[in-house]
């Protein structure tokens, strides 16, 4: 009887081990095949990048103000084409499309290309919405009469 | 019952195997570059990580510079540190995702080529292999050219004068012909197999980081291996060695040597093709002789060109009589030009005033025919009128200032300045509508003053010009600082008000006080 519970408990184990395994294979693929889809960043000679997948690809949406609510986003900022007075600076940014709060970086200016925030959603609870706001200062102390500001976007949500 | 126990514990111990490798992924594709922090795909799926994530996390947390927090900031390992070859020159990149580029485009290719004679380093923007080794391997009369998309040996008049445009097809705009990139940095390509001794290596279509070529023929052409000498060191002394199909061949035939004793004073010379004939004029006997450095290649060229030269007619200017008679030494060539110049000079009969002195003077083109005529009209000109001139005294201006507050400009000029101007630039381009100060202005003896607010953040570029008359820029003058920078202008750099300021102005008195004193 023992015996019986035990090759029960064998097949079980097993069947549990190759569900978890075939689980993670396709996680693993459905990850690659995403990666491809995203669009290459800095590719468009501007300040700032926004991305915007309209359910087949990524189109330009730098000059959008309005976004549907669970939009995918993606943002990047071109150091490279903004004027920033300090060198070594610290560079903090702020959206409302993550929950990372303030984010900053200390950074040198002449190979420091710029931040790409990655793929962002669009919030449904705020028709008003920080997309991007990045400062600079000259160092650590966050003094804030040294913050230059660089960039401050806002986001409308298009209420249908 | 015991066997059918342990016969499905073994297949269930074979089967865990199996999906442990197939499921979790025994294959590991990815590899990091270190140095660059970039996540490269091994082409046999032989690398150190399974997946690009888990690469990319090990990679950029290695490259990662300093990073600091505040107010929650994300802990620096959740950020990939890519790289892009943006204008030639390497770029980071803080990301959130995985990277997609690397600098694999910003990478430079250093191989040996022939340069005037000399076998050099050159640094190419593509992969090349070395078309040389030694100094001796330049001295012969090929030299590696593009021949449309092909690098190909051409023949050149003189030994070690060309310098190779190229190693391999690479260098010759070989992109007509279609590559398949790999986004980790390797290129597909014919890549040349070789095994050591071999005559000949076999062409494989491949990506790889190593040299590739666009076309099979032309990774063939370059796929044959000839002998060459090679020192090999045992201990401080080394041996002088032939290496049996050890080099990539320039030509069929192309072998250094047979064996070990054809190396014994290093490389072999290789026989320097036969001096070609030239000719050259002995001034002397205006004869042609055969020399090295001769001017003629040919001995009817020299022949032609190689004869006493007549002497020419000369003539000189008898200054007796002015007139003109043949001279051998004389220094004109020509009669006409002898007679041109060679007249008797006429005494100046003629008068001019000079009206910085009031005096006259001899001019053969001269206005006056007396000297007494001239001295009766020649007088002193009277000093002119001094132009009046415009400067200005102050211009001052507050380096920094908040968007939408109001400042005030100052400046001052003397009495000279009737016109004046402020101008503005935001970069490049005109202020716009952005702030309230540029214009026209106001200016003269007293001082004057201007409130003016900027409305958008950057930095602004403010001059100051002032003129007596403007229409003529030379009674005009621009504002320079004195204190010793010599600019002339003035940067503002205007930023946004924080928002404790905005907020602050709309509160009630009593809560105004609070918050100046909390945050103060």
């Amino acid at each position: 009887m023992k015996k019986k519970y035990i090759v029960v408990l064998g097949i079980l184990a097993l069947l549990l081990i190759i569900a978890v395994g075939g689980i993670t294979y396709y996680k693993e693929r459905i990850s690659l095949d995403e990666e491809q889809s995203y669009p290459e960043p800095f590719t468009l000679d501007k300040g700032y990048e926004i991305w915007l997948f309209n359910g087949e690809e990524w189109v330009d949406a730098s000059d959008q103000e309005y976004f549907q609510a669970y939009s995918l986003v993606s943002i990047n900022v071109n150091f490279q084409k903004l004027d920033i007075p300090y060198d070594p600076f610290v560079y903090c940014y702020y959206t409302d499309l993550n929950e990372e709060g303030v984010v900053c970086n200390e950074r040198s200016g002449s190979a420091f290309l710029g931040i790409n925030l990655g793929k962002l959603e669009t919030p449904l609870d705020k028709e008003i919405f920080k997309l991007i706001k990045v400062s600079v200062f000259p160092d650590n102390n966050f003094h804030e009469l040294d913050e230059f500001v660089l960039l401050d976007l806002d986001g409308k949500l298009l209420i249908k | 019952m015991n066997k059918r126990i342990n016969t499905i514990l073994l297949i269930s111990f074979f089967l865990i195997l199996f999906t442990n490798s197939v499921a979790l992924g025994a294959k590991k594709p990815y590899v990091c570059n270190w140095q660059t922090g970039t996540c490269y795909r091994d082409t046999y799926d032989d690398g150190d990580y399974k997946t690009l994530e888990e690469c990319q996390r090990k990679c950029s947390a290695a490259s990662t510079t300093t990073t600091t927090k505040k107010q929650g900031a994300v802990d620096p390992s959740g950020y990939y540190i890519c790289h892009k070859c943006m204008g030639g020159e390497c770029m980071t990149i803080d990301s959130k995702e995985p990277c997609t580029t690397n600098c694999s485009a910003c990478e430079k290719y250093t191989c040996k080529t022939c340069s005037f004679g000399k076998c050099e380093s050159k640094t190419f923007n593509s992969p090349c292999s070395n078309s040389c080794e030694w100094q001796s391997d330049c001295s012969g009369v090929q030299c590696f050219k593009c021949l449309g998309t092909q690098c190909k040996a051409t023949s050149e008049l003189t030994p070690g004068s060309c310098i190779d445009e190229c190693t391999g097809p690479e260098q010759c705009g070989g992109s007509s012909v279609p590559t398949t990139e790999d986004p980790f940095g390797k290129e597909s390509g014919w890549y040349c197999e070789h095994s050591s001794g071999q005559k000949y290596g076999t062409c494989v279509y491949k990506k790889t980081l190593k040299t590739t070529f666009y076309t099979e023929e032309a990774c063939l052409a370059n796929c044959t291996f000839c002998n060459y000498c090679n020192k090999q060191y045992l201990g401080l002394w080394g041996d002088w060695h032939c290496l049996k199909n050890a080099k990539t061949c320039r030509s069929i035939n192309d072998d250094q040597c047979q064996k070990d004793s054809d190396c014994e004073n290093g490389t072999p010379t290789p026989e320097l093709p036969p001096p070609a004939i030239r000719y050259a004029c002995n001034t002397t006997t205006w004869q042609c002789t055969e020399s090295s450095s001769g001017s003629y290649s040919t001995l009817s060229s020299c022949q032609t060109n190689c004869k006493k030269p007549t002497p020419s007619t000369r003539y000189s200017c008898n200054t007796t009589t002015w007139q003109c008679s043949k001279d051998p030494s004389g220094p004109y060539t020509s009669l006409s030009s002898c007679q041109a110049n060679c007249k008797k000079p006429t005494p100046s009969t003629r008068y001019s005033c000079n009206t910085s002195t009031g005096q006259c003077y001899p001019d053969a083109s001269g206005k006056y025919s007396s000297s007494s005529s001239c001295q009766a009209s020649c007088k002193k000109s009277p000093p002119p009128l001094p132009s009046p001139t415009c400067s200005i005294n102050k211009f001052e201006l507050p380096n920094h200032v908040w968007t939408g507050v109001d400042y005030e400009a100052k400046w001052s000029t003397n009495s000279d300045c009737k016109w004046g101007e402020i101008t503005c630039k935001l970069g490049d381009k005109d202020c716009g509508d952005n702030e309230t100060l540029s214009g026209n202005v106001t200016v003269g003896s007293i001082d004057h003053e201007k409130s003016f607010h900027i409305t958008t953040p950057g930095v602004y570029t403010y001059q100051l010009k002032a003129c007596y008359d403007k229409d003529n820029e030379n009674t005009c003058v621009t504002w320079e600082d004195t204190l010793g920078t010599e600019l002339d202008y003035i940067e503002v750099q205007a930023v946004n008000l924080p928002w404790w300021q905005e907020i602050i102005p709309v509160l009630p008195d009593k809560l105004q006080g609070f918050l100046r004193g909390l945050i103060s």
